[in-house]
């Protein structure tokens, strides 16, 4: 059961309720953005005018879905659109399973190009694209997203860390737990990795609005602007270097010179400390990069369990266990292994 | 772990229920048959190479001689025999953060794991 699996007049007269007057559903497919949610643009006939809005479904199985509350991500949307972030405009999040099998939420269509990071025609475009106005756009997005807090913005309800260490440890606490729940076998290097992050906490110097996976793979590119900042599922109160820190991460950018494969490293640190009025802490970015290498090394590894436990049938996570030696050594780099 | 054969087969699935019904051109489709059906005999051909165990157990077992941990018996099944010796190197680095260990060993033992970790490099590129 899933977004093409429904029947278009229980569509109809459901997504019709929703908005308050009778559409028509004209069509309908699946995005292939999403890993392991499934996403669909449906266009909907409403009084005339052809209208697009995007359905998430949410797959319970999904990778890291202990951090995800699908609710809470609508409302997070509802109170962003009051900021000057640019997301979605949100609809409506139903958690009634009986049309398309799981709860999901809908947001109104953004034009613009979603771009594959590690593709060879993803990463020639944001490397072009980076050294214009787009380039800027990321950083300065990034930095008002942090400038939100539980005093501008009605996002008080994701719970507000206290200041200090309380964040990072509690990240931590979260990856053992997670580490416990996926791993079948031994796992030394992520253990080194996460005895490692205990041991070097920094102190939270701010608490902001976090992402949560702030990349170029979740953005929407205009012609020279950020559409919109999508897929904000592990957003939450928090330490803003934990962004920076994803943005940062070698497996977000592999073999290439460009984090996020579209800014030079200390470019791309030297524009948000100028949007964000303040400096980053190298060592404590350390820290959130070892964190992002030792989380996504775990993520891998749930990947891997729930193909292998038939969960999950995605070949895209299939890949991902077939490169847990890559995701090993990525942590082991982050330690210094020689 | 995932069997290769299981592999072989989910490849195998996707080809037939999302990329074929995708593809128009008849030379593409049969092509994609193909693969299917070739897909579904080496299913049954295939198996795991585990040649490389012999090399990592060798590279872990020489490493946990030389630190303060219960030796594993060695035994038949060397993939079992690598998760034993691996079980004990990760204990030994939790002793080691939560301070019940020397910290002086760590420099070894990662050495010991980067070796491990470049023959499971090899079996990927």
């Amino acid at each position: 059961m899933g977004i093409l699996d429904a029947p278009p007049q229980a569509i109809e007269e459901r997504f019709g309720r929703q908005l308050g007057r009778p559409v028509r559903l004209v069509e309908r497919k699946l995005a292939g953005e999403g890993l392991s949610d499934e996403t669909g643009v449906l266009v909907l006939d409403d009084d005339g005018e052809l209208r697009k809005v995007v359905v998430r479904l949410f797959r319970p199985g999904a990778m890291a879905r202990h951090e995800v509350d699908p609710r809470r991500l609508h409302r997070l949307l509802v109170a962003l659109t009051a900021t000057p972030v640019p997301v979605p405009q949100p609809l409506w999040f139903d958690a009634d399973r009986s049309l398309f099998g799981e709860s999901y939420s809908v947001v109104a269509w953004v034009p613009g190009i979603a771009v594959v990071p590690w593709s060879p025609e993803g990463r020639k475009y944001l490397a072009e694209v980076g050294r214009g106005p787009i380039g800027e756009d990321f950083c300065r997005i990034l930095a008002e997203i942090h400038a939100i807090d539980q005093h501008t913005a009605d996002v008080g309800f994701l719970g507000v860390p206290p200041a200090g260490t309380a964040f990072a440890e509690a990240e931590i606490a979260q990856l053992e737990d997670y580490l416990r729940r996926v791993a079948d076998e031994p796992e030394p290097i992520i253990v080194d990795g996460l005895g490692w992050l205990r041991a070097n906490v920094p102190a939270s110097e701010r608490i902001g609005l976090v992402h949560g996976d702030y990349r170029t793979g979740n953005v929407l590119f205009g012609d020279d602007r950020v559409n919109a900042v999508i897929d904000w599922e592990f957003a939450r109160l928090g330490d803003p270097l934990y962004d920076v820190g994803w943005v940062c991460c070698p497996s977000n950018r592999v073999d290439s010179d460009l984090v996020c494969m579209i800014l030079p490293q200390e470019e791309f640190l030297a524009r948000y400390e100028r949007h964000a009025g303040c400096r980053v802490d190298r060592d404590a970015l350390h820290f959130w990069i070892t964190f992002h290498q030792v989380r996504h090394a775990v993520m891998w590894l749930d990947a891997g369990k729930k193909v292998r436990d038939g969960q999950i049938d995605d070949l895209r996570l299939a890949r991902m266990h077939y490169t847990m030696p890559t995701m090993r050594a990525m942590v082991a780099d982050c330690l210094a292994y020689t | 772990m995932i069997s290769p054969a299981q592999m072989l087969l989910a490849i195998r699935k996707e080809l037939t229920t999302s990329v074929l019904p995708a593809i128009t051109d008849d030379r593409a489709r049969s092509s994609v048959i193909a693969t299917v059906g070739i897909l579904g005999v080496l299913a049954l051909q295939v198996r795991e190479d585990d040649a490389w165990l012999a090399d990592s157990v060798r590279v872990l077992s020489a490493g946990v001689r030389r630190w303060p941990v219960e030796v594993p018996d060695e035994v038949a099944d060397v993939r079992q025999y690598r998760r034993q010796l691996l079980a004990a190197i990760t204990e030994l680095i939790r002793r080691i953060w939560d301070g019940e260990a020397d910290s002086a060993l760590l420099p070894d033992i990662r050495g010991v794991l980067h070796a491990d970790l470049e023959l499971q490099l090899k079996r990927t590129r």
